[in-house]
């Protein structure tokens, strides 16, 4: 598959067409009560690297968006109010630029005066790139590929070999899709492609907690269309799995992705199925926090920490949790500087750090079928640099706390804070929350 | 300028343009308010996750307070100069608390004269409220000295009127040189915000302290030009970034408290 970027005014006309309608009175605040006082700017990881990549600044090309449809001056005297439509080839360039140099961790929203979520603005961004035809293409595939549901030979393999890792722990047969369970462990398919392990130990915990779980057939994309804005295919996708969680009576999801996945099914699953949702959705962490009291474990002096991924912290809500488990393990716990909903994001998110060379070659290995366009590479090697240059406020925290152990949960922030241990140090071990709880708990 | 013209000037501002701005900023609102329930659609809620009232309660605190906080990290020089000089210690008392405002805001709104206790002087050796008791024909027999004591040497007109200036002063250099950057997110309307703003002040300074010159012409001329540029600001509050003050700092951290602490329970 490849997917040669061409720009047509038809299209574009369409696509802000699509977006005008999705606008509801909290993001008709973010777009029309900005004071530009550029308070955001030092919340976002890629400001550091150019001033014109603040929340603000990237957030403005939706706000001229709107101006030009939906305010009479706009319409009447654009230039003068800074109203415009996406006119040609070189706006889009400018916008896919700004619209891939954020990770959408909302540090930007806790920190502006007025609640502005820049972050939520930049998705919406790049799916008006994405209808006009522009988004890169590995996340286009990964979008694709969680719209039609099914997953290449590959992927299934890969999760045939994963599960075949715990037989000696669990009969995995009778656990799939076992009748009368009361939870679901749903691994996310960047788990199983990139840190197999973590589903390995995750399940070896689940094993050890006595709970009545179960888990899919087979491995599931899910929402994966959020990286690039389609919002088409996170709503098929969470249907599917809407309906296949009731089909089953499931009371609970867990997840052990405390990515985006987390407040996804969390939070926005109603909205997006447009019905209400009698089970509930969960993460390991939670799952180990409410039966903290009956678990007994083996407690250390390493120095470790806990790196609060974006989405499962701030947007997550879950960031009081991680910290009483780990603070029971280790007497030599270091909480960083910035924590919780302070959290420095480490660059990774909003599908940022699967934009590298390394990650699309893995990908490729993987006999995914999709192709780059040349112009495409050139987009990639930029934005492959600035995320580079994003993990660099993160690996300070990290330093400063004294960690040698950062532990979190969330696949994309493994593969940034390993990265950027490598480019900057300190030189530290990233794991997962259950690979190294499964260590620990007698 | 003709004296007619002038002594119009003053007469225009209090007796015709003011209830022509006051409909404009009322429909405005009105308007602004109404596309918040335009776009307004009800659909099926996730399960909150509950910390507790009072976790609740102290979240909506630090909802507000974290983002002073940051800036007092980050951005020292805007919280020096944008909040505290410009909002903060200059135009919030100026607006609502000089005496002299109060005078005029409770000649359209009586009740408003609640707030004489905490009126602000002109300047720091005049702890009186005198100036503005003579101006008060309809209201006698009350203290007219100020309630803030030693704090009048920085809580009067004057000082908050020079402490805004340089507010709006460090704003638009600050613009300027962010323009010159290229970068797109400072617009011409910024620049028009903070010169209106700017102008209201240096113009109500000068009335106050019968400048430039001492004669009853040039006072009301210079007084007139206050309180239409004051009125122009009014008339265009709801369609600028001035509604901020109205609705959209309320608005947004309100939502971001309900959104952030309520429903997803973060702390």
């Amino acid at each position: 598959m490849m997917s040669e970027w061409s720009f047509e005014v038809k299209k574009a006309r369409m696509s802000i067409r699509r977006f005008i309608r999705s606008i509801n009175p909290v993001k008709l605040h973010y777009l029309e009560n900005c004071v530009s006082c550029a308070a955001c700017a030092s919340a976002c990881p890629y400001y550091p690297i150019e001033e014109r990549y603040s929340p603000v600044n990237k957030a403005e090309e939706l706000r001229k968006i709107y101006r030009k449809e939906l305010t009479i001056a706009g319409k009447i005297a654009g230039n003068l109010f800074h109203a415009y439509e996406i006119r040609n080839e070189n706006d889009v360039k400018r916008i896919l630029e700004f619209a891939y140099r954020c990770s959408n961790c909302s540090r930007c929203y806790t920190m502006c005066p007025f609640g502005i979520d820049s972050g939520a603005m930049i998705v919406d961004i790049r799916g008006i790139l994405l209808n006009i035809g522009y988004a890169p293409s590995l996340l286009r595939f990964l979008s694709d590929l969680d719209m039609r549901g099914e997953l290449p030979e590959s992927i299934l393999k890969l999760w045939e070999e994963t599960l075949s890792k715990v037989k000696g722990i669990i009969d995995t047969e009778s656990i799939v899709e076992r009748k009368g369970s009361d939870i679901i462990y749903i691994p996310s398919l960047i788990e199983l492609v990139f840190y197999p392990e973590v589903i390995v130990d995750t399940i070896s915990l689940l094993s050890k907690l006595n709970l009545k779980w179960t888990i899919p057939s087979k491995p599931m994309g899910l929402g994966m269309g959020m990286f690039i804005g389609d919002f088409s295919s996170v709503k098929t996708s969470m249907k599917k799995l809407n309906n296949y969680i009731k089909r089953l009576e499931i009371k609970e999801i867990l997840l052990s992705d405390g990515g985006y996945l987390y407040p996804m099914l969390r939070f926005s699953l109603p909205e997006i199925v447009n019905e209400d949702v009698k089970y509930m959705i969960t993460h390991i962490v939670e799952v180990l926090y409410d039966r903290l009291s009956m678990l007994d474990f083996i407690t250390t002096e390493e120095k470790i920490t806990w790196h609060s991924p974006c989405q499962l912290g701030r947007k997550g809500g879950v960031t009081r949790e991680p910290l009483e488990i780990l603070m029971k393990i280790s007497s030599n716990f270091r909480r960083l500087p910035h924590d919780g909903l302070e959290a420095i994001c480490c660059g990774g998110g909003g599908g940022m750090a699967l934009l590298t060379r390394e990650k699309y070659d893995h990908f490729r290995k993987l006999g995914l079928g999709f192709e780059v366009s040349e112009e495409e590479m050139l987009f990639m090697r930029d934005t492959e640099e600035a995320y580079k240059l994003s993990i660099r406020e993160k690996m300070r925290d990290i330093e400063r706390s004294g960690a040698e152990i950062v532990i979190t949960s969330c696949p994309f922030c493994m593969m940034t804070l390993e990265l950027g241990s490598k480019l900057y140090g300190p030189s530290i071990k990233v794991i997962h929350f259950s690979s190294y709880l499964i260590n620990v708990i007698k | 300028m003709p004296y007619d013209l002038l002594i119009d000037l003053y007469s225009l501002a209090i007796y015709n343009v003011f209830p022509l701005s006051l409909t404009i900023f009322i429909a405005g609102s009105t308007y602004r308010l109404f596309r918040y329930l335009r776009f307004w659609r009800r659909g099926p809620r996730p399960h909150f996750r509950n910390r507790g009232i009072l976790g609740r309660i102290k979240g909506l605190a630090l909802t507000f307070i974290e983002p002073l906080i940051d800036a007092l990290k980050y951005n020292k020089l805007d919280l020096v100069f944008g909040l505290t000089f410009l909002h903060v210690l200059g135009l919030i008392p100026l607006i609502f608390l000089f005496s002299h405002h109060i005078v005029f805001f409770e000649y359209i709104f009586p009740p408003y004269s609640l707030l004489w206790p905490l009126a602000i002087p002109l300047s720091p050796n005049q702890a009186y409220i005198t100036e503005a008791y003579y101006l008060r024909p309809l209201v006698r027999g009350i203290d007219t000295s100020s309630i803030w004591g030693p704090l009048t040497i920085l809580l009067n007109a004057d000082f908050l009127t020079v402490l805004s200036m340089a507010g709006v002063t460090f704003k638009i250099g600050d613009k300027i040189v962010k323009k010159m950057k290229g970068i797109q997110h400072i617009r011409i309307g910024d620049f028009a915000a903070l010169i209106l703003l700017f102008l209201i002040l240096l113009f109500g300074f000068l009335a106050a302290h019968h400048l430039p010159s001492n004669d009853v012409v040039t006072y009301r001329a210079i007084l007139g030009t206050h309180i239409l540029l004051a009125e122009a600001l009014l008339a265009i509050l709801p369609f600028t970034k001035f509604w901020h003050f109205m609705f959209g700092y309320w608005y947004g951290k309100l939502h971001e408290w309900y959104d952030l602490r309520v429903k997803r329970g973060a702390e």
